[in-house]
């Protein structure tokens, strides 16, 4: 058996160990299957992609050996204390994870008509169908791939959540999803978030990743799943404030049909190793789709983020921006593929990556990638790597800013572009301050680094 | 000798209407040569690579170096990480030694086989020293042997070598031995095992410190034999202070079976010396079925080793059924700088995928990338390239660009670059861009009376200019007919 | 000398291993007004970017003492709170940042170095409104990123309003006049005037006389080949209008 076959296949002994025992609702269990079997047909043929960052590839993340709550022993969680999320005021829809298990709060017993957010064990029974086939569409595309993140995830969920608007519903407020890792020993904890928008529905999705265990290694496999039905709008927001131990393989999987809008955008402030994957495909006519991602990386912190965007329908849009900060040893990836199919006519995809190397050990590797098999098409993609300006610096500082706060301000503005294309106002002007107190916080963390690395600004003020 | 009758060498005008011809049509360097030809069977083992060697009359080192590849490359898989769709090759099949007969090697022109002068001849390839008003120096390669090089004498008034690779063995050796396999390792690939076993000749060239070579160096290669490959090495050393500017061309008889080229070629450039590096590749490349046309599996790589040394890669791709290559540079020392200008173009079932590595590994280095993709019919065009700063190196400077035109709905264009950068004072730029000729610049033209196919020849040469330009004269008029070539029937 | 707001001397410096500067001795006093002139290539540029501690210069001998401050010792932003300012001859933009958030940076910067508490919000935005005036500045600009999309006028403008709200002892403008239509020009002589008083001193670094016909030198110094090879009243300007740097060139050149 080879080394990579023998990472997986861990996972899939200590599933056949409870066979049978799992008490999981129908949808679940159907999904465990398919993923077992997804899982047993990658495992055997991975091979580790050589353009990925090697710690956040998934035969680095699974390798260790960690425990999964399969048999639902009940962990306690005092989900209400622990919830300190750096985006409060929302005025939105809130249900916790905590670990793997999902905890509605009040705020989910009066949603407005057409608006379904539940457990995946509790699916309405005219949506189980739907759903269960966008998760095994994905599960046995993720074959395909040779990606086993999603198959693992399939394997191993117990509970996830529904986020479903029905034909015609329109969600102002949104659906905040706070995940909170506390492990006592080293735990991987499924979570899995179906989101799917009917014809001509509008959702606002944002999702949080908190973790209150800076001394044991966690890792959280999160899968996010959509389906944006014709003319329908979905808006996706992911605020990732981890601990050094976290760590994170995230996997985005998406299908739009005609005419239908997608933004997605994701922000790395605190964490440990953070790998996401994107993998949307526009299958229908007029899709627009909008992937964004701020990372602002210190102290030995890893994050890669990789696109995949298949444009298989005719005049698709696409723009993706992708912004990296490195301070100290940290190390950034970015891999981004546009993928014109042959008769994708008229599509317009765009794609900028643009890196800033600020730690004299800090690292980024960058490939984007363009395949394309349709002439009729507009495709472009740019990619910078490199220090702050230096005229800029010396501009700064000869009006008597000092080097440090015109290193922070050149940062800040750099990642401005990216905040600003968020189009959830709240949202937007939180984040600013956020990346600012981050970038506070970065510019003095590896000599005050002891567990929580540079987070206290953070932390402290909310 | 053959039994060939003597023909009359071709005036300049002739070779001239050669070029012209060529605009013509179809591929026109598809004939065959009637030359007798000393072939090795078929296979490859250990006992073949002490044939060539013998053949070859080599010194025992060399022989060791053969040796060494040959057992290192059994134990390797070709690579299969490009985007291009290889059938399986059958490495037994193929013959890895033909050279046209003769008892020794030729000591002046009348030496030479009337046949290969008649085939240079019209290949528009000046063997013929009174011919060569264009001040090119030329060393004319046909399968595997080095038939016959010129301005020998002139250029080794200023200590230039610029000779066959067998002949710098035997003249040579201490520069041969110090340089070989020092930029490209016998390990380093699939197909640089393979060439670094079997390799039959190519050109060598030395220019000795403070020299500019005053003329250009190149070299044609020919492969002519039916069921053979070629394997040639070439390997230049510019010493301190040198220049030169080198060429290579290359062109193949149709034939129905797909022929292997699996070449490697090696620079080294010392302090503020520079080289360039000049391709027009016209391999056959199959006909618009996709049958038969040369694989083209080439290894090139130079290493600025001194002190603000330069090395230019010019390439215009516009043959071969499957490109696979990638010439970079290894930017060592400091203040040394690298560059990479490319056409490629493909039609019909044509694959290929190229591109370069520009390694920084000295302080203050610099490169430029500019990669220009042509694709027409159902051809697959990649672009794949790394940039790589390493920790040590401080104010390294990259700008890429890399465009592809799309010339048909059926064909792909392809990007795949990789930027790894792992010093803070480095700044990388990269940016490409995708687009297809547009109706209105061909309605334009059109209405100005210039039909379709000369427009789009016009508009892909202008899309290609900022390479073109960077040709020696001589190769640049070639190169635009190349292209408009390859192109004919591709916009319906 | 307690009089003494800069003193130069013997100034050498360079960029890349090659020296420009070769033996700078200057010395300026409160009040004065110094122009230096010089033809291109002369090390005018040169002088200021090292007297401002711009990095790309390196200092291989000499000293610059500021009102008792061993300048060269001094970081580029420490050289600012001390009050040193410069204009710079090609302002850089700054995409993202704006001019408000640059200056409040700035302000706030030198007041925490001289030990004062940071301006609030109002008092700072009520001395920026006053600033402005002086060299009719548009209100618009300040919420734009600095000189992003500023026209070469805006630009330097945006510089010597920057210098009223730093309230510098000691100014250098580097070629300010170049690249300005009359009026624009007008409107920064008449801003860097309204700023001067008797404690403060301005070096105007320029190629022609035109702008001295709008800011009065009390002293005309001529750079060539990184040294100051002649010193005058305000008449030299004018014969250099008249003669061109050739004579001074040759002068130079056969001694």
């Amino acid at each position: 058996m080879s080394k990579y076959a023998q990472v997986f296949g861990q996972y899939l002994d200590l599933c056949r160990q409870v066979e049978g025992r799992r008490a999981a609702a129908p949808l679940i269990a159907r999904l465990n299957k398919a993923g077992a079997e997804a899982l047993g047909r990658i495992a055997g043929k991975y091979r580790p992609d050589p353009m990925a960052v090697p710690q956040t590839r998934p035969d680095s993340l699974f390798a260790p050996d960690y425990g999964v709550n399969l048999m639902r022993v009940d962990l306690p969680v005092d989900a209400a204390a622990a919830f300190r999320c750096g985006v409060p005021n929302l005025n939105s829809y809130v249900g916790i994870v905590a670990n793997d298990a999902f905890h509605p709060t009040h705020s989910l017993q009066s949603l407005p008509e057409g608006l379904t957010v539940c457990s995946l064990s509790a699916v309405p029974e005219h949506l189980v169908e739907k759903v269960i086939n966008i998760l095994i569409h994905i599960v046995d595309n993720s074959v395909e791939t040779g990606d086993p993140t999603e198959a693992l995830n399939a394997l191993l969920l117990s509970d996830g959540i529904l986020i479903h608007a029905a034909a015609g519903v329109k969600v102002d407020k949104a659906v905040q999803i706070v995940n909170i890792s506390n492990p006592a020993t080293p735990m991987l904890a499924p979570r899995r978030v179906v989101v799917i928008a009917e014809d001509d529905a509008g959702l606002k999705v944002l999702l949080c990743d908190h973790s209150q265990a800076p001394t044991v290694e966690h890792l959280s496999v999160e899968c996010v799943s959509v389906d944006a039905a014709k003319g329908s709008s979905i808006e996706i927001y992911d605020i990732e404030e981890g601990q050094p131990t976290s760590r994170r393989a995230w996997r985005l999987n998406a299908r739009q049909a005609d005419s239908s809008r997608l933004s997605v955008a994701t922000a790395f402030l605190q964490g440990g190793i953070s790998g996401n994957g994107f993998h949307v495909e526009c299958t229908g006519d007029h899709t627009q789709t909008s992937l964004s991602g701020l990372a602002i990386c210190a102290c030995g912190q890893v994050v890669d983020n990789s696109v995949t965007l298949v444009h298989k329908g005719l005049h698709g849009t696409s723009r993706q921006n992708f912004k990296s900060a490195l301070y100290d040893d940290a190390r950034g990836g970015f891999g981004g593929k546009i993928v014109v199919a042959p008769g994708a006519m008229f599509t317009d995809a765009a794609q900028s990556n643009k890196n800033l190397i600020i730690g004299d050990d800090a690292r980024m590797s960058t490939a984007p990638q363009l395949e394309i098999y349709c002439d009729e098409v507009k495709c472009s993609h740019g990619a910078t790597t490199g220090s702050l300006d230096d005229r800029a610096m010396f501009y700064m500082q000869s009006r008597g800013i000092p080097a440090e706060e015109a290193r922070r301000m050149l940062t800040q503005s750099f990642m401005s572009d990216v905040v600003d294309s968020i189009s959830f106002e709240v949202l937007r002007q939180r984040m600013h301050v956020l990346v600012e107190k981050r970038l506070s916080g970065a510019a003095a963390s590896c000599d005050t680094c002891a567990t929580a690395c540079g987070s206290q600004p953070l932390n402290t003020e909310l | 000798m053959n039994d060939t009758t003597p023909q009359v060498p071709a005036t300049p005008s002739e070779s001239e209407q050669v070029i012209s011809q060529a605009t013509s049509g179809e591929y026109k360097y598809g004939f065959t040569s009637d030359i007798d030809t000393d072939i090795i069977p078929a296979g490859l083992s250990e006992e073949v690579v002490r044939l060539i060697s013998r053949k070859k009359g080599e010194p025992e080192w060399l022989l060791d170096f053969r040796l060494k590849a040959f057992r290192y490359w059994l134990t390797l898989t070709p690579p299969d990480w490009a985007h291009l769709d290889i059938p399986p090759i059958d490495f037994q099949s193929i013959s890895y030694f033909a050279a046209p007969k003769s008892k020794t090697a030729p000591k002046s022109l009348e030496e030479v086989d009337p046949a290969l002068i008649d085939t240079f001849n019209r290949l528009g390839i000046p063997i013929e020293e009174q011919k060569a008003l264009s001040g090119m120096a030329v060393d004319a390669v046909m399968d595997s042997v080095s038939v016959k090089t010129t301005h020998k004498e002139r250029l080794a008034e200023l200590g230039i070598i610029f000779c066959s690779f067998s002949e710098a063995v035997r003249e040579y050796p201490d520069l041969v031995r110090k340089y070989l396999g020092k930029v490209v390792s016998y390990r380093d690939n699939f197909y640089a095992a393979l060439n670094s076993a079997v390799f039959s000749d190519g050109s060598f060239v030395y220019i000795p410190k403070g020299v500019r070579c005053p003329m250009e160096l190149s070299t044609y290669f020919r492969i002519n034999a039916s069921g053979t490959g070629q394997f040639e090495r070439t390997l230049i050393v510019a010493d301190d202070d040198a220049y030169v500017s080198y060429l290579e061309g290359c062109t193949a008889p149709m034939r129905d079976e797909n022929q292997l080229h699996a070449a490697i070629v090696e620079i080294i450039v010392e302090e503020r010396a520079e080289v360039k590096y000049s391709t027009v590749q016209n391999w056959y490349a199959g006909d618009a079925q996709g049958r038969g046309g040369v694989y083209n599996f080439v290894t090139k790589r130079g290493l600025c080793r001194g002190d603000y040394s330069k090395l230019s890669w010019t390439q215009v791709e516009t043959g071969s059924a499957i490109t696979w290559k990638y010439p970079s540079c290894i930017l060592a020392g400091e203040g040394s700088v690298g560059e990479f200008y490319s056409v490629a173009v493909t039609n019909n079932r044509q694959q290929a995928d190229t591109g370069t590595k520009m390694i920084h590994t000295g302080s203050n280095t610099r490169s430029t990338i500019v990669s220009k993709g042509i694709s027409a019919g159902c051809s697959q065009n990649s672009y794949r390239g790394l940039v790589k700063v390493a920790k040590d190196a401080t104010g390294v400077r990259n700008y890429t660009s890399c465009d592809s035109l799309l010339l048909s709905d059926t064909c792909g264009a392809h990007t795949f670059p990789v930027i790894d950068v792992a010093n803070p004072t480095a700044v990388v730029e990269h940016e490409a861009t995708t687009s297809k000729i547009s109706e209105q610049q061909i309605f334009y033209c059109n209405q100005r009376g210039i039909p379709t196919e000369e427009a789009v020849a016009l508009i892909v040469n202008g899309y290609a200019r900022e390479v073109m330009n960077k040709l020696p004269m001589e190769f640049a008029v070639e190169a635009q007919k190349l292209l408009a070539i390859t192109l004919e029937n591709s916009v319906g | 000398m307690s009089d003494e707001l800069l003193k130069v001397t013997d100034l050498h410096a360079g960029i890349e291993g090659k020296e420009i500067l070769r033996g700078i001795n200057l010395t300026i006093r409160p009040g004065e007004v110094h122009a230096i002139m010089g033809p291109n290539g002369s090390g005018k540029s040169t002088l200021s970017g090292v007297l401002a501690g711009d990095p790309r210069f390196t200092v291989t001998s000499g000293q610059a003492v500021f009102h008792g401050v061993d300048l060269l010792s001094l970081s580029p932003e420490d050289r600012s709170h001390e009050g040193l300012f410069l204009s710079f001859q090609y302002p850089v933009e700054i995409p993202g940042v704006t001019m408000v958030n640059f200056m409040r940076a700035a302000v706030n910067a030198k007041r925490k170095y001289l030990n004062e508490p940071p301006l609030s919000a109002n008092e700072f935005l009520k001395m920026m409104r006053q600033k402005r005036a002086i060299v009719e500045l548009d209100n618009k600009l300040a919420s734009r990123s600095v000189n992003e999309g500023f026209s070469g006028g805006e630009k330097k403008r945006n510089e010597i309003f920057q210098m009223a709200v730093l309230e510098p002892r000691l100014s250098i403008l580097d070629e300010t006049d170049s690249g300005l239509d009359i009026d624009a020009l007008r409107i920064v002589a008449g801003g860097v005037n309204k700023l001067r008083t008797g404690q403060n001193a301005t070096i105007v670094i320029t190629h022609y006389q035109r702008l001295l016909d709008y800011i009065k030198p009390d002293v005309v110094h001529i750079l060539y080949k990184g040294r100051i090879v002649y010193t005058g009243g305000p008449e030299l300007a004018l014969e250099l209008e008249e003669k061109g740097y050739d004579w001074i060139k040759e002068q130079v050149d056969n001694n």
